[in-house]
């Protein structure tokens, strides 16, 4: 089974085109936004990642993170997001329920869209001392693409990557719209584009959305 | 430089590694009665990655046909009431890390309404499949 092998040439290695990390202080109930550029000239797909403590012990993604109390509002103290333009990295932090003053430290990688047709610089010098560790097994890379999803306000719309992988594959996707692009973490089933892999597709479907550009990246990986 | 995506594997770029994966489930009851403007949370977790390691994920519902969806967060409405009326709410269940090496899975319903909401009946399961990994900055 392709998933395996620690590498396999049949699939690409994911590659890290951007990578910035940094932390930012919010005040209580407050709202911070940063912009980053990125100088790569077209609209990377960015991941970002977060924590409250210095020493990324516990990591969060976007949207979650540590857990508010019960009869809260919101289920989590905070919210984190990054988007990407053409030009920067947007981080936006809000301390909803914490009560104090926060730290949060970032982490954003991006990967490359299907649609680039650019040349990128090196970032292997800014992570691991070993690009390659047998000790790992890496994310091989089985289809990328984009599709465009019309206006669904009044409708749905459905799009269809075959993978025929016989797993369910891991799979990340984003949504671009207006110059624009974040990843999604958040599925509402009856609105919004969501993504549902099974063992020899994914399906995309866009369900009272407005028009967006969809990026996706399918793995070999279950 | 390069075009990345021109090579199967290059040395100039970061790349990501898998770390661990695993699946766990929670169950939200049918026919939960919840006070007003208050949230009923049942959750599970699971030793799941290493520290520092990130993670993807898909859920399903097995009141969806156990269809999963690639996200941290599902969200769904139901039919439920309030004493005389019939309601809808909405259920979500969220993923988060609860320690270095624990992801928890959590199934929220909030009570929006200004009596007592009694939620839809038979028991809702969610399931999580989560995949952690040793991000390109380690």
């Amino acid at each position: 089974m392709q998933q395996d092998f620690l590498i396999n040439t049949d699939y690409p290695l994911d590659k890290v085109v951007f990578m910035i990390s940094g932390s930012i202080t919010v005040s209580t109930g407050g709202y911070q936004n940063i912009s980053i550029p990125h100088n790569l000239g077209f609209i990377p797909l960015a991941k970002g990642n977060w924590t409250t403590m210095s020493d990324w012990s516990i990591v969060y993604e976007e949207h979650i993170g540590p857990l508010a109390s019960p009869n809260s509002y919101s289920p989590f103290m905070y919210d984190f997001s990054v988007t990407s333009d053409n030009t920067n990295i947007n981080i936006a932090i809000t301390n909803y329920l914490s009560g104090a003053p926060v730290t949060i430290y970032y982490r954003v990688y991006c990967l490359e869209p299907s649609t680039s047709l650019s040349e990128v610089p090196a970032t292997s010098s800014d992570g691991s001392d070993f690009l390659l560790s047998s000790d790992s097994n890496y994310t091989k890379l089985v289809s990328a693409g984009y599709y465009d999803f019309p206006d669904t306000i009044a409708g749905i719309s459905s799009y269809s990557i075959n993978h025929n992988l016989g797993i369910i594959p891991q799979v990340i996707y984003w949504i671009e719209r207006s110059g624009a692009c974040s990843q999604v973490t958040q599925s509402y089933y009856v609105s919004g584009i969501t993504c549902q892999p099974t063992t020899n597709q994914v399906i995309m479907t866009s369900q009272g959305s407005l028009a967006g550009r969809v990026h996706w990246r399918v793995y070999a990986d279950d | 430089m390069t075009k990345p995506s021109d090579f199967i594997e290059s040395s100039d770029y970061a790349s990501l590694a898998n770390d661990d994966n695993g699946e766990v489930s929670v169950t939200f009851p049918g026919s939960q009665s919840i006070p007003p403007n208050t949230m009923k949370v049942f959750s599970t977790t699971i030793n799941l990655g290493s520290l520092g390691s990130s993670m993807r994920w898909r859920i399903c519902s097995n009141k969806d046909s156990n269809k999963w969806f690639v996200g941290a967060q599902l969200q769904y409405d139901r039919n439920g009431s309030i004493p005389g009326t019939a309601v809808t709410y909405s259920i979500i269940a969220v993923v988060t890390k609860t320690s270095p090496t624990a992801v928890t899975v959590l199934a929220i319903v909030l009570n929006p309404y200004s009596d007592t909401l009694i939620t839809e009946a038979g028991d809702e399961t969610f399931q999580l499949h989560a995949n952690t990994f040793v991000p390109p900055f380690d």
